[in-house]
This record gives C-alpha cells, sequence and structure tokens, in this order.
C-alpha cells in the first residue's frame, strides 16, 4: 500500500471525526512516513510498521470514545436517514444545475439588460428555494430538524447584535459620566455659596465699618449716641451673629460631606491595596512553581494583571480625594516697593477720601 | 516479549519520555521503540487520547527540515498520572516479584 492509498483509506475510516481533528491525524501520519521513507525505507515499508489499519483506526476512534465500527455502520444502503439525505442531495443538486441552465438559456434570449436587473435575482431566489424546500423536506423525513438559519448565519448575527450592543453601551456610560459631572459640578457650586455669600457679606461688613473708622475719626464715631444709632448697632451686632451661625453651619456641612467622601475613597483605597498585597502573595508562590516546571505561565501572567489592576484601582482612588482649597492671602506690597506707575493713582484715591 | 505486557506498561514509557523532555510524534516513536518494540502504529493513538484527557498539550514548532512539528509537553495532570502509574508499576513488580519467589522456595 502506498502512501496516498493509506491516507485516503485513514480518512475514509475516520470521516466521523471532525475535520480540523482529521486533518491533524492525517498530518501527523504523513509526516511520520515522509521521515521514515528520508531515513531510508520505502513508503510501503513504512506503511506496513503501522500494523493492521483497521486496528489503528479503531484505537484511534476509541480515543474520542467512538465506536470502531461507525463508519462501516453508516454505509448501510436503503434504510438510514443519512443514505436518504445524501440520495436527496444529489438530486437537489441535479435540479439545482437544471433550473441554473433553463436560466440562464432564457435570459440570454431575454438580452443582457434583463440578465443585469432581474434574471440574476430570480435565478439565485429559485435556486436557493428549491435547495432549501428540498433540504427542508427530506430532512423532516428522515427525522431531524431544521434550522431556520445556519450556524454561521447565526453566528455572524448573533456578533453583529453583541457590536452594536456594545457600541450602545459605551455610548450611554459616557453621556451618563457628562451628566454625573455636571450635576457634581453644579452641587458644589450650590453648597458653595451660602457660605461664599456669608463670607462676602461678613468682609463687606468688616470693610464699611473700617470706613467709617477712618472718615469720621476713632474719636467721632465713639462719641456718637443715639437711640438710633444703638439699634443700628444691635442690629449688625445680631446680623453678624447670624451670619457668623450661617457661615459656620455652611462650613459644618461641607466639611462633613468632604470627610464622608474622603473616608469612602480611602477605604476603597485601602480594601483595593490590600487585595493587591494579597495577590502579591499569590504571584509570588505561582512564580516559584512556575520556575519548577510546571504549566503555570497563564496564571501566573492573569495574577500579574490582577495586581497591577488593584494597585491601579487604589491609586485612582486617591485621585478622588475632595481637598481644600487654600486661602490666597492678600498681601500688602510696601509702600518702598510700590512701583512708579501705581503710586500717583494711590496718592489721588486718599486726597479723594 | 507478551503483547499485553508491552501494551500495559506502554502508556508510562510515553510519559516518562515525555516528562523528560517536549518531543514530536516521530521522535517519541524512535524513543519508545528502544524501550519496548511495539507497533508505531499503536503509538499515535495512544498519543491522542492522552491528549484528549488533557495528560498532553501541544504545540507547534517551525522546523529547518520539512512543516512544522507537533511537540507534545506533559501538563500538570499528566505529571500526577504518571507518578500514580509509577507507584501502580512498583507496586504490582514488587507483589507479582515476591510471589514468584515464594512460589519457588515452596
Amino acid at each position: 500500500m502506498d502512501k496516498r492509498t493509506f491516507i485516503e483509506e485513514l480518512e475514509k475510516a475516520l470521516s466521523v471525526l471532525q475535520e480540523d481533528e482529521l486533518k491533524d491525524i492525517v498530518s501527523e501520519y504523513e509526516q511520520h512516513i515522509d521521515m521514515k521513507v528520508q531515513s531510508g525505507l520505502s513508503e510501503e515499508e513504512a506503511i506496513a510498521d503501522f500494523g493492521s489499519i483497521r486496528e489503528l483506526t479503531a484505537d484511534i476512534l476509541e480515543a474520542y470514545h467512538v465506536r470502531a465500527d461507525y463508519a462501516s455502520r453508516a454505509e448501510e444502503p436503503h434504510r438510514s436517514g443519512w443514505s436518504f439525505g445524501k440520495a436527496a442531495e444529489t438530486g437537489a443538486e441535479k435540479g439545482k444545475n437544471l433550473l441554473h441552465r433553463t436560466g440562464e438559456k432564457l435570459l440570454h434570449r431575454s438580452g443582457e439588460k434583463n440578465r443585469h436587473e432581474g434574471g440574476e435575482k430570480i435565478l439565485h431566489q429559485s435556486r436557493e428555494k428549491l435547495w432549501h424546500e428540498g433540504e427542508e423536506a427530506l430532512l423532516h423525513q428522515s427525522g431531524e430538524r431544521v434550522p431556520h438559519q445556519s450556524g454561521e448565519n447565526l453566528l455572524h448575527e448573533t456578533g453583529d447584535v453583541c457590536v452594536k450592543a456594545g457600541r450602545k453601551t459605551a455610548a450611554w456610560l459616557c453621556r451618563a459620566g457628562d451628566a454625573f459631572r455636571n450635576f457634581w459640578k453644579k452641587l458644589t457650586v450650590q453648597l458653595q455659596r451660602p457660605v461664599q455669600w456669608a463670607r462676602l457679606r461678613w468682609g463687606e461688613r468688616q470693610r464699611r465699618i473700617q470706613e467709617a473708622k477712618e472718615v469720621s475719626g476713632d474719636m467721632e464715631y465713639g462719641k456718637r449716641s443715639g437711640v438710633l444709632h444703638s439699634c443700628r448697632t444691635a442690629a449688625g451686632t445680631l446680623g453678624d451673629v447670624c451670619y457668623g451661625v450661617l457661615r459656620f453651619f455652611g462650613q459644618a456641612v461641607c466639611w462633613g460631606i468632604r470627610m464622608c467622601w474622603n473616608a469612602g475613597w480611602i477605604c476603597c483605597a485601602l480594601v483595593c491595596g490590600g487585595m493587591g498585597v494579597f495577590c502579591l502573595f499569590g504571584l509570588g508562590m505561582l512564580a516559584v512553581l512556575w520556575a519548577q516546571g510546571y504549566p503555570l505561565a497563564g496564571v501566573t501572567i492573569g495574577c500579574l494583571g490582577l495586581n497591577l489592576c488593584l494597585f491601579a484601582a487604589a491609586g485612582m482612588s486617591l485621585t478622588f480625594l475632595w481637598k481644600r482649597h487654600k486661602k490666597v492671602q492678600e498681601k500688602r506690597i510696601p509702600e518702598k516697593l510700590m512701583p512708579e506707575t501705581v503710586k500717583p493713582e494711590c496718592e489721588k484715591e486718599v486726597q479723594h477720601a | 516479549m507478551n503483547a499485553q505486557f508491552k501494551k500495559g506498561v506502554l502508556e508510562l514509557v510515553v510519559l516518562e519520555s515525555v516528562r523528560q523532555r517536549d518531543m514530536y510524534g516521530y521522535e517519541l516513536v524512535e524513543e519508545v521503540s528502544k524501550v519496548v518494540d511495539v507497533n508505531e502504529g499503536t503509538i499515535y493513538p495512544l498519543l491522542k487520547r492522552l491528549t484528549n484527557e488533557h495528560y498532553f498539550e501541544t504545540y507547534l514548532r517551525e522546523s529547518t527540515e520539512g512543516p512544522p512539528r507537533k511537540y507534545y509537553h506533559l501538563t500538570a495532570a499528566g505529571v500526577l498520572y504518571r507518578d500514580a502509574l509509577e507507584a501502580e508499576w512498583n507496586q504490582l513488580t514488587e507483589k507479582v516479584g515476591q510471589f514468584l519467589k515464594e512460589c519457588r522456595n515452596g
């Protein structure tokens, strides 16, 4: 038996297996025969070393838990659905070809214009319809269920649906992120507004008092008396107290929210960091086992990736901390250092006052 | 040698050979044939069965002498299975040897 005959016999006996597996097995035997031939033997001698091909294929099928006599049972004629299907397939193929030839002749007679417009379409549709109807009828007769679509089309459609769903989800997440960011900005501005307003009023109040003192003099200001002035003074003091209280509560609320926010993110960072340290320990163990020869390359790399993710999450959590903005203190520039262009303007203001 | 003996020990020899170093099919057949004189055709189905049972994993490596070769590598499960087979083999040979010795001595 030569190599080609052996391979054909092997393929026929192992036809029950999947195409990938069959190709894999056949390529191994082909390679073995080629190497035997290179070492000096003939193809027949190399194949003879394999023994009986029947026993060989039985052993291979046994490795896949398939009955060794499956192929011989499949060749039984007349009664099996598989043979019905095969015969019907041949008949349908002939019918398809006949229809194709008829269509070609009709289209040729009606001219090239019809071919481009509708002939191909009609031919294709009728051919496909005939094929599917024939297949459906025969398989239904043999007792098998007919799928509406082939597996390949179903997979393509499923893939398309998944891609579209993924894109929609990503777009929604981006919009949600933007909306949350805008909401947070508005919320922080709203929360800080009463505090800023109270601060502004307090500062303005203090400035007016200072101006009044400068204009009328300390002595004059102290000498003023009267009920109206007392009422105004009391009201002013009460207002100042209220402003102070409001300011305090506003600051307290902001402080509380900030503390809770920061505490939450610090906890998250600690949890992620702790899990990262634990995973680092696991990574070390896996690396040692991998070095000893165990096939743990994939698991080790996965653990390394998990480590990096956890540490990155911990770092990212810390970036969300709400930091208090430091006040920029206005420094009064001494007159000596004041630039020349500013001095005349200051003098004018003093004269005007 | 009795064919059944050879068939029984073939699996252990194949596992031990691949444990030493990764091998491709032809190389493994040559190596095993030095130890156990078996039909070369029986080794490939054995390799396929051990691969399907996840005791081996395979990968392709380019070769300068022809098409890429499929190499067999022993997995962690294969190592454990091989150790179990060796333990069983040692136990069997010890017991059978002891039995034959006792029978010889009467």
